[in-house]
């Protein structure tokens, strides 16, 4: 009886068929494009023992690179939080010339290989590039430095906090922002108060994804960081060299650490987004 | 506080919104701006409210031009047809908005901010919605919020655009008779915005009727409604039957419960007529006819009468005005 009282809640009637095929079609996929990969990671890894995992993982080599990568990769994010948003702003908000070319500029990033990306970087931050020959005049490492990474992982991460506010922007109602002033609330105050708690969801997202790539970015990384162990090597590349010298279980140890550090940090972001639309606005 | 709109021109890419627009609003006046969607009203109203600069002409408030003025100094309170509340903000902390933004020196301290809202949150009816979000309340709800919300700021004048029209029929009804005893316990000079002719009737102290950027008439409800200053007005405001005179083309106009149904004719200012419809519900019984030529109008008659004359659908009937009076002419145009 309880049973099929149970069956009976949970068969809900919907509108739009489906449901058990989509979601097994989404499942399947999940599976076959992620979790099966990755789960051979685990196998991969599983290869060595304990000991060896551990101090694989914990060499100072290693916690070296877990940090110059989170550090390096936070920044950028934050770099591109502050400014993509800006960009984003003007892009919706001004009518200019050029402002078509500036807008198809903002993607090519994504498209870009991340190698080329590198290159056009190295030589625009050497020591004897365009902007890194008055940089280093100023005594600014711009290449071959943790600065040099933040830089690149600025370059591509940019797209994302611009095209993920954007849309926001565009939709946000003007009567919001009228009914505001006629309340008396100056600009600043209606861009602090009104404007920027609705776009609040979507510049955390913007940042989240563009802190994410910037943890798993390789391409652009390898050329621009000098690859100097212990100062401006980040994990991937660690596990680069790792592969390069057939040590795979070594480098799928790093990887793992890798992973289930991102993960924590994106589940723990959300949370703070959920978290965040939930509750009251106070000052 | 008093308005004055004087020769106040806008004109947009395509089109002329307002054409010349002058009239007055008296202290604590309650105005309605009515006429069909594109007359330019809602306009009007966006440029008292400081949120649309007109191309010329002046706005003045107690005599003082407010040309100079932005927004945020008229001190006016402007109500949305779709409420525009802050989402992520409890009710309370819209209501509080006005009151937060004020420069440090004339804000209230807190303790006074929560009476104020308290009160205001009793005024509107929902002292026991404070915590809620927006999203959490009905139409008719946030519609008050905005309303409590635009009269913290103690304005001195109410603007609102369409308000009650987002809400369905009966709380419509219910917010306008509201509004109507709000305004006549605040005194507070208000303008709003429709295009519901009943609505304007009901609530208004004045109606402005307003069609293609002009004013087509000022006056009270009982003015517009029985004394029409033009066709316009007379077939905007409610419901109207033309008739055309074969012999000269020219028009006359009539309401439907300013004809009676007989079902002999004496002389010929009888019409007569085939009924081609009965609506019976309401308190009035509306039978829609077809005259000889075809054409079709409408007579409003009680209950009473209908039940008299025991119409049936399909019958032949005489039609004439109640009184010769009624009968309008065509104005000359």
């Amino acid at each position: 009886m309880e049973e099929r009282l149970t069956k009976f809640i949970n068969k809900k009637h919907r509108l739009l068929p489906g449901f058990n095929l989509t979601l097994g079609v989404a499942t399947t996929y999940l599976g076959l494009v992620v979790i099966l990969p990755l789960s051979t990671l685990i196998l991969k890894t599983a290869q060595m023992g304990w000991g060896d995992f551990v101090n694989t993982v914990m060499a100072p080599r290693a916690l070296a690179a877990y940090k110059l990568s989170l550090i390096t990769s936070l920044v950028s994010a934050m770099v591109n939080a502050v400014f993509g948003l800006l960009v984003a702003w003007v892009l919706v908000r001004y009518q200019f010339f050029g402002k078509k070319i500036i807008d198809a500029c903002m993607d090519i990033p994504f498209a870009l290989p991340t190698a080329v990306a590198g290159i056009a970087l190295c030589a625009t931050y050497s020591s004897n590039g365009i902007l890194g020959s008055y940089l280093y005049a100023w005594g600014i490492q711009s290449a071959f430095s943790p600065l040099g990474i933040i830089i690149a992982l600025t370059f591509i991460g940019m797209p994302f906090v611009v095209r993920t506010v954007e849309p926001v922007l565009k939709d946000l109602d003007k009567e919001l922002e009228e009914v505001a002033a006629s309340l008396g609330a100056n600009r600043a105050q209606i861009i602090w108060k009104v404007i920027f708690p609705t776009l609040l969801p979507a510049w955390i997202t913007g940042f989240t994804l563009a802190f994410a790539r910037a943890l798993g970015e390789y391409g652009s990384i390898a050329f621009i960081s000098g690859n100097m162990p212990m100062k401006t090597e980040i994990a991937p590349l660690l596990i680069m060299t790792k592969l390069e010298q057939y040590d795979y279980a070594g480098a799928t140890a790093i990887a793992l650490v890798m992973l289930g550090g991102s993960f924590v940090l994106l589940l723990f972001i959300n949370g703070l987004q959920q978290w965040k639309q939930r509750r009251t606005f106070n000052e | 506080m008093s308005i004055k709109i004087e020769h106040v021109i806008k004109n947009y890419q395509d089109y002329l919104a307002l054409q010349d627009i002058n009239f007055e609003i008296q202290t604590g006046e309650l105005i309605a701006l009515l006429g069909p969607s594109g007359s330019g009203k809602t306009t009007l109203l966006r440029v008292i409210a400081g949120l649309e600069v007109p191309d010329s002409g002046r706005i003045l408030f107690n005599g003082e031009d407010t040309h100079s003025k932005a927004v945020q100094e008229r001190k006016v309170g402007f109500v949305f047809q779709h409420y525009a509340l802050f989402k992520h903000m409890t009710v309370f902390e819209n209501i509080a908005f006005g009151l937060r933004v004020k420069p440090k020196k004339q804000r209230l301290d807190e303790k006074s901010i929560q009476e104020k809202v308290n009160t205001l949150l009793k005024l509107v009816q929902l002292d026991y919605l404070g915590d809620r979000f927006p999203k959490e309340l009905s139409g008719g709800q946030r519609q008050r919020v905005a309303l409590a919300r635009a009269l913290a700021i103690e304005p001195r004048m109410l603007l609102l655009d369409e308000p009650f029209g987002a809400l369905d029929a009966k709380v419509r009804k219910e917010l306008r008779q509201w509004l109507r005893d709000l305004h006549q316990s605040l005194h507070i000079t208000s303008v709003f915005v429709t295009h519901d002719v009943e609505e304007a009737l009901e609530v208004s102290d004045r109606i402005v009727v307003m069609n293609e950027g002009k004013i087509e008439q000022i006056g009270t409800p009982d003015e517009v409604y029985h004394h029409p200053a033009n066709t316009f007005v007379y077939t905007f405001i409610g419901n109207v039957n033309m008739f055309r005179e074969r012999s000269n083309g020219r028009v006359s106009y009539i309401r439907p419960h300013q004809l009676e149904i007989c079902r002999s004719s004496v002389d010929d200012t009888y019409l007569e007529s085939h009924i081609t419809h009965i609506h019976m519900a309401g308190p009035l019984v509306k039978v829609l006819l077809t005259d000889s030529l075809g054409h079709s109008f409408q007579v409003d008659i009680s209950q009473e009468d209908f039940h008299k004359l025991a119409l049936q659908k399909g019958e032949s009937v005489f039609v004439r005005p109640k009184s010769e009076s009624h009968l309008v002419q065509d104005y000359a145009i």
